[in-house]
């Protein structure tokens, strides 16, 4: 794979372009990486593709080496890894709760603990997760509790 | 089990024991005088003189494990893995009832038949279960309370 950075004070804003000669595995996860620097995420719903705000997403849960990304209206599937994804999001606000749980620090609504020292969360959109005794540590820790 | 629980154990275990003293004390000042002598014939609870003798002690000492290893099994996951906390919580204090009358019964701490004994039991062990939960909920608020405030610290600071 080449790679050429060019620098031009005269250019207005910052543009990535990526030729190639046919759209690979390879070529779809340095997109995505791009698209989650644009705070975007590409997602998949019914064969169709979309590309989500990372605002609008909740969280994202891996069931069955499937991974789903839930937003208040809709479920979507990625195509990404959910360890892809931790590192991608990690920047956005996103941090794990569980093995198979990734979600939105912005759109917990509340926290609450729970029998052997997990937090149960409750999302903006009522729903309710668990952190795992291991990350309800971490995220004591992120929220300077620790 | 992580070193965690293990002190969490063992401060349920003192936490038992503290409010089996208090108890002891309770029935002790709730039974008459003449009462309290004809008591410690019956259990070492009631023979005073140079504080709670080793007996009673050890007595209480069995029960507070029992209480620790009762909290183990029904609030942690190492037995019960799926279970409302709610459930959990009803089935702990069935289970410990269970346990303080038939410590009471088998160590001959009081006798049954006699209502002040009865009476001071009930008072006693009423009173500290309900400020035992009293606590018990006020700190589980306040852990909520702070971990909700710091959340939205880090929710406010995420949106500038």
């Amino acid at each position: 794979m080449k790679i050429s950075f060019n620098i031009d004070p005269e250019h207005p804003e910052t543009e990535i372009s990526v030729t190639c000669p046919s759209v690979t595995p390879e070529v779809e996860k340095i997109m995505s990486m791009l698209r989650v620097l644009d705070r975007k995420l590409t997602v998949k719903k019914d064969g169709e593709v979309f590309l989500l705000n990372l605002e609008d997403i909740l969280y994202l849960e891996a069931v069955e080496r499937k991974c789903f990304v839930y937003t208040e209206k809709a479920v979507y599937e990625s195509d990404s890894k959910m360890y892809e994804l931790e590192q991608q999001l990690a920047a956005s606000g996103f941090f794990r709760v569980s093995k198979s749980t990734l979600l939105s620090l912005k759109h917990i609504q509340s926290l609450r603990t729970d029998i052997n020292h997990r937090i149960r969360i409750t999302m903006d959109n009522g729903e309710k997760l668990i952190a795992s005794r291991f990350y309800a540590d971490e995220l004591r820790e992120r929220l300077g509790l620790k | 089990m992580d070193k965690k629980s293990i002190s969490e154990f063992f401060y349920c275990i003192c936490v038992a024991m503290t409010m089996q003293i208090t108890v002891a004390l309770i029935v002790l000042w709730i039974s008459p005088s003449g009462l309290a002598d004809k008591q410690s014939e019956l259990s070492t609870i009631y023979s005073f003189g140079g504080g709670l003798s080793k007996e009673t002690l050890l007595q209480f000492g069995i029960v507070s494990v029992l209480t620790g290893i009762n909290r183990l099994i029904f609030m942690s996951e190492l037995i019960i893995k799926n279970a409302k906390p709610s459930v959990r919580l009803v089935a702990m204090f069935t289970v410990e009832i269970i346990m303080i009358c038939l410590a009471v019964w088998l160590f001959g701490w009081f006798r049954p038949k006699n209502l002040e004994s009865v009476l001071g039991f009930a008072v006693g062990f009423g009173a500290c279960l309900i400020v035992s939960i009293f606590l018990g909920v006020k700190a589980e608020k306040t852990k909520n309370q702070e971990m909700n405030q710091a959340l939205r610290r880090v929710q406010e600071k995420q949106k500038h």
